[in-house]
């Protein structure tokens, strides 16, 4: 396949007053897979349009192959998309809607039948060329859309909101399989979602997207283990966040929460002014294994329980509640009411930046 | 507080009693004038009489066929339909599409403009355009009448193509740009055939109401060119016999057939079909 890296440097998109992208920059490399992943409003929908070519980009510039295709209309970039809605041509069957690129880019009939036969097998919707696109189910749509956007050999791929349209049971399943069709096809592409669990099982890195900007990019397990804002902290996964302020404690650097906690530092933080500490919550021990040197005193208000797991809701000093994911074993918990210390080891504890 | 079953069942029975009788009554309405006026098109008396006639015969159509009046009349009525329905249809559609396309400023008025003809009367349109050709120096009726044809057939194109346009989801439209057509062959390959089905039942709306249109035609005809709906009213109060009858016979006869045919040429409910398509 030929895949080609994509560029965006300081891409400017605004509405009015209102600017939907405001300098996001971001490289995919060629063959990679990478999630756009950020809240509705963020701007990444803005994004995966400007990068189509739906919308002129108001400054920065977008490159494929390190070629720029700003000048470029929408019907010569040779991206493939995937629609949220698939929008696929309701009175063209299966076999007519893949046709549709290579028909437009005057592909001979012997060479478009073969590329169709091919992707009805990758996409395993082999039969099925003669029906109509309604005529399917929704994941079975899908991956008619798919085919339709690799039979024209994209440069890049782009996927928005890939399994929004399906029902719960399905989203798990349709992944698996979307990711490995990626996979096996090894086009550079770029995923846009608002769902964590989509980007971290599609993807190979994550951009997070917040504000119009890119706020950081990188694998999943290093955004979730060095986070680099509040922000990102709470929107992957769960945090705890204490805002309060950073000093020089006996030794190392400390940080004084405005609840009451000190939390010696492991690392010399890098902070700026505005900074907070994040802990994710399966990091808050109760009760405390040897090495937490944090001892947090609380009382316990509320334990739930879900099956593997329990939730112990903690009041801290403060009056704070937080609430903890304890596994369920044959431990004792302390019932509401109990007074009891939460351990937090400090290579556990992350200063963050509070956007 | 719960009704007992047996009430709510004799409610149920009379509501659905009374609308059947309801749609019986349209049913009979709608149909019956016009079969009795087909009965009488074939009686074979001299003056009107009583219902229904005893004897039957064409008489009434071959005087019909005698009357240059009457054939002249259809003649015109019909290029004069496929005339205006034809420049009514593209027109209309090419506004309905550029009305769909954004929101831009103003495009609410132009909007209300395309279909305000609905609600000014008749007569004022006939008038106001008979005014207008000879402000232009346009003497020729012909003209006259397909500008006033145009004009009241329009809302009725404008109204049915938009109404099928807004069911195209605008990512049909960019999935066929981003899959390498430009703008214009997206527009051939999904918004046209995605909007046959209102451009269609346009067309067969300002066909039938240019056809059968009277009040228009009345200001904009001449005693040369007159269209049968004309015809039909002068004759009328000229002499009225049943050749009236024989004369509303074979139009409804036409539009049927004309309707008939355009239905099975272009796929009326292949096209209706296809609004099930529609998001």
């Amino acid at each position: 396949m030929n895949s080609a890296g994509l560029d965006l440097v300081n891409v400017v998109k605004r509405f009015g007053d209102h600017a939907a992208v405001d300098g996001a920059s971001l490289s995919v490399k060629g063959g990679e897979i990478v999630a756009l992943l950020g809240p509705s409003g963020c701007g990444k929908t803005t994004t995966l349009r400007l990068v189509a070519g739906f919308e002129k980009p108001d400054g920065g510039s977008i490159a494929i192959g390190g070629a720029d295709i700003a000048r470029l209309p929408p019907y010569r970039r040779d991206i493939g998309l995937v629609f949220q809605d698939y929008a696929l041509f309701p009175h063209l069957t299966v076999a007519a809607n893949i046709d549709y690129g290579m028909k437009q880019r005057g592909i001979a009939k012997a060479e478009q039948d073969r590329r169709r036969g091919e992707l009805l097998r990758l996409v395993r919707l082999e039969g099925l060329g003669e029906r109509r696109p309604m005529a399917l189910s929704g994941g079975q749509q899908q991956r008619v859309a798919l085919a339709r956007a690799l039979a024209i050999s994209p440069k890049l791929l782009l996927l928005d909101e890939p399994l929004s349209n399906l029902d719960a049971k399905l989203r798990e399943t349709l992944r698996i399989e979307l990711r490995d069709i990626l996979r096996v096809v090894g086009t550079t592409t770029l995923v846009v979602t608002h769902d964590q669990t989509e980007a971290i099982g599609l993807a190979d890195r994550i951009a997070l997207m917040n504000k119009g900007r890119i706020v950081q990019v990188g694998t999943a397990r290093e955004i979730y283990q060095e986070p680099a804002t509040r922000f990102v902290a709470e929107f992957i996964g769960q945090s705890i966040w204490f805002s309060g302020q950073l000093r020089q404690g006996t030794g190392r650097a400390e940080f004084a929460a405005d609840d009451g906690p000190v939390f010696p530092l492991a690392a010399p933080a890098n902070v700026r002014p505005g900074s907070g500490l994040s802990i994710r919550p399966e990091h808050v021990h109760l009760p405390p294994r040897p090495d937490d040197v944090i001892r947090i005193p609380a009382s316990v208000t509320n334990v739930e329980f879900f099956g593997a797991e329990l939730i112990v809701s903690c009041r801290l000093a403060s009056g704070r509640v937080i609430r903890i994911p304890i596994r369920s074993d044959d431990r004792v918990i302390p019932g509401a009411g109990a007074n009891v210390e939460l351990g937090v080891s400090p290579d556990r504890c992350r200063v963050v930046a509070d956007d | 507080m719960r009704m007992p079953s047996s009430t709510s069942t004799a409610l149920d029975w009379t509501a659905s009693a009374v609308f059947r009788f309801l749609l019986a009554a349209s049913i009979l309405f709608l149909i019956l004038p016009v079969l009795v006026s087909v009965v009488l098109s074939f009686d074979d008396r001299q003056f009107l009489g009583p219902f229904p006639p005893k004897q039957f015969s064409l008489r009434w159509y071959r005087s019909f066929l005698d009357n240059p009046a009457y054939l002249d009349g259809l003649i015109v009525s019909l290029k004069l339909a496929v005339l205006s329905t034809v420049i009514s249809t593209v027109a209309g559609a090419c506004a309905a599409y550029v009305i769909s396309s954004g929101r831009w400023r103003g495009r609410d008025t132009v909007e209300t403009l395309f279909l305000s003809p609905k609600f000014v009367p008749t007569v004022v349109i006939g008038f106001s355009i008979l005014g207008f050709a000879s402000a232009i120096q346009v003497f020729d009726p012909f003209t006259r009448l397909i500008m006033g044809h145009v004009v009241i057939t329009i809302p009725f194109t404008v109204r049915a193509t938009l109404a099928s346009l807004v069911g195209i989801r605008r990512s049909l439209v960019e999935a066929a740009i981003s899959l390498g057509a430009p703008p214009w062959r997206a527009f051939l390959d999904v918004t046209l055939p995605l909007a046959r089905t209102g451009i269609v039942a346009g067309a067969l709306m300002a066909f039938v109401l240019s056809f059968d249109e009277v009040a228009v035609s009345l200001f904009l005809s001449d005693a040369f060119t007159q269209t049968l709906p004309i015809a039909l009213v002068a004759e009328m109060r000229a002499n009225l016999n049943l050749t009236v009858a024989a004369v509303s016979t074979v139009f409804a006869a036409v539009t049927i057939l004309i309707v008939f045919f355009l239905d099975r040429a272009i796929g009326l409910d292949r096209v209706i079909g296809q609004g099930l398509y529609r998001g």
